[in-house]
């Protein structure tokens, strides 16, 4: 009984004291809570994407067309906003071959034969390849 | 909240369903309600995919109209040929059932420490459902894997046989198995338009559910209620385990669907009811729609099953035992059948275990691997912030107890722990892919699916011997 008491103990302040922590290690973590809570859908995926990335995805979803295939530059190959866009931008396909260069904080990105179709910023845009350079 | 709405009643429909099918089998009413709930919630989202993957087969678009009206007449009139009768008859006998026992202070001062515990839980729910709400679909696999499939064939009204074939979405994983992605669509379907905060309110349920069917399991190997809340506590306190509920992966629903699989397989063995082994085979089976290494565990459960009706086979005619394994397999192949000829129709393979990967794997060099594997294991064992203690307190049970874990019911839990161990480390020692990567993304994620099945095991050490005799669920 004694030991089967002590376990529960132990079980309890192992709980309580990993359920805690991550607010008293790092406080802006309820602020974050207190907002996701108060805010609508758009301000929650913000939140969760990142304000500039999700920035993006927004202008990008806009402005390419629904069949559209793209390729991203400036996110790492293996970075988890490269299948958010993927999933995010769906029907719009993610394509080796594509119609259009999606450019994200890549201020002096060149490609060849595209041209500038849309711009967010300085640093963030769309190129579109040239009618017969594409696909 | 509207907008939750719609996801609520769509996952309440299905649960509707489910609990028909489940009335139908269980004539005898051998099933409390609250445990009816959590499996019929299980039960009636693996009905609707498995029906979506016969629809592709028929060239059926998966239009609301498509997915509502061919499962629910099949359920109604099941019910209406199977379950009904027995119903009105069970339900006019509990009426004659003597009242409840008068309120007493000792239960009284018991249950404030219930009470605890009961809260403790639901602390814990509210935290889950919490964070699965607050946030989209934003982890890697979640979004990479299940939620790309859930839109890509919620915008099809189909399985887009182009998408799965698309070279530059083999990150995707076409070749894994898709309760979820078709349980996603089928939320978006119903509700009318695509909202991922909605569809993620499937996982805190697949939570909720696998708490209550874990309740239930220890009421019926005779825990007192403070006991069996103590318990259910445990699994439900696990910090990986509730992280996972949350962020739209699929282990925590693998968890469900094979430890409650094994759990009634359990329970089978011990009351001999056929119920509960109708039930185990649907839920195991759905664990195989759900993630590949369902398929494993389809597999584990069939050992065990095979195991039980050898152990007992003077127990059994042969008529019986053939009934029970038959039964088992038939409703295997039924629910994954249609998954795996739309799987070989598309020639997709898994590309970490496959003929080559297989047959190239057989070297002896593999076995250093070993080292690898056995120290990420430990690492998870004695790892606190994921795990609490739970991994130290079984592994303690086992050094402590190791007699009374061969002998008894008891040790078909430790052999079914004994073969997905073994199952996952074989996979470990022959994939070609980057071990080290694989075993810090993926090992504690395996854990999970059979955590509860863990927490059982320390549950029924915990009973004394000899208290696992037939008792009804309170």
């Amino acid at each position: 009984m004694r030991m089967t008491k002590l376990i529960l103990l132990t079980w309890l302040i192992v709980w309580v004291f990993f359920l805690v922590r991550p607010f008293l290690l790092n406080k802006s973590s309820l602020v974050e809570y207190v907002e996701l809570a108060k805010g609508d859908f758009e301000t929650r995926r913000t939140i969760a994407y990142g304000t500039d990335f999700y920035q993006f995805l927004k202008f990008c979803k806009d402005r390419l067309p629904g069949d559209s295939r793209f390729q991203l530059v400036g996110v790492e190959r293996e970075a988890v906003d490269r299948v958010r866009a993927s999933y995010y931008l769906y029907p719009r396909l993610h394509s080796e071959k594509p119609d259009y260069i999606l450019v994200y904080k890549t201020p002096r990105f060149i490609q060849k034969n595209t041209t500038l179709f849309a711009s967010l910023d300085q640093e963030s845009f769309i190129l579109r390849y040239e009618e017969d350079q594409r696909r | 909240m509207i907008e939750y709405a719609g996801g609520l009643i769509s996952l309440a429909y299905a649960a509707a369903l489910g609990l028909l099918v489940l009335c139908s089998i269980d004539r005898n009413r051998t099933l409390s309600l609250l445990e009816m709930s959590a499996l019929s919630y299980g039960i009636g989202l693996g009905l609707f995919a498995w029906e979506m993957l016969i629809l592709q087969m028929a060239g059926v678009s998966f239009t609301l109209p498509n997915l509502l009206v061919p499962v629910t007449s099949f359920c109604v009139v099941f019910y209406l040929a199977f379950g009904r009768a027995k119903a009105v008859k069970n339900v006019a006998m509990k009426s004659k059932a003597p009242p409840p026992r008068p309120w007493s202070p000792k239960s009284s001062v018991k249950s404030i420490t219930e009470i605890s515990f009961f809260c403790a839980i639901g602390l814990e729910l509210t935290h889950v459902f919490f964070r699965a709400m607050m946030k989209p679909m934003e982890a890697y696999d979640a979004v990479a894997i299940w939620a790309l499939k859930a839109k890509a064939i919620y915008l099809s009204q189909s399985l887009p046989i182009s998408f799965f074939q698309n070279k530059d979405y083999r990150i995707s994983h076409p070749d894994y198995p898709l309760l979820i992605p078709l349980v996603e669509s089928y939320v978006y379907t119903f509700s009318g338009h695509f909202n991922d905060f909605v569809s993620k309110l499937i996982f805190p349920f697949f939570f909720m559910a696998c708490l209550v069917v874990f309740y239930s399991a220890l009421r019926r190997i005779r825990l007192s209620r403070l006991e069996s809340l103590v318990f259910t506590f445990f699994l439900a306190s696990i910090p990986h385990f509730a992280v996972h509920a949350t962020n739209g992966y699929v282990d925590v629903v693998v968890a469900f669907y094979f430890s409650s699989g094994f759990l009634y397989l359990y329970l089978w063995i011990l009351h001999d009811n056929f119920v509960f082994l109708l039930i185990s085979a649907a839920l195991t089976a759905l664990a195989g729609l759900t993630k590949n290494e369902g398929v494993v565990l389809c597999f584990v459960n069939l050992v065990i099953l095979g195991s039980a009706l050898f152990h007992r086979r003077n127990g059994y005619t042969n008529k019986i035992a053939w009934r029970c394994l038959i039964s088992y397999v038939v409703i295997l192949c039924a629910v994954l059948i249609p998954w795996f000829s739309f799987r070989t129709s598309l020639v997709l393979y898994n590309d970490v275990i496959n003929r080559r990967t297989i047959l190239a794997a057989w070297k002896w060099e593999n076995l250093k691997r070993i080292k690898p594997i056995l120290y990420q294991y430990q690492a998870q064992f004695f790892g606190p912030k994921n795990w609490n203690i739970v991994w130290v307190l079984f592994f303690g049970t086992i050094i402590m107890k190791p007699k009374r874990l061969i002998t008894g019911d008891i040790k078909y839990i430790l052999l079914t722990l004994t073969l997905i161990f073994c199952a996952y480390s074989t996979v470990y020692l022959i994939m070609p892919f980057d071990l080290e990567w694989h075993l810090r993304t993926s090992v504690s994620r395996l854990f999970l699916h059979f955590l509860p099945i863990i927490v059982f095991f320390l549950a029924r050490s915990y009973v004394e011997e000899g208290k696992t005799n037939s008792i009804p669920v309170s």
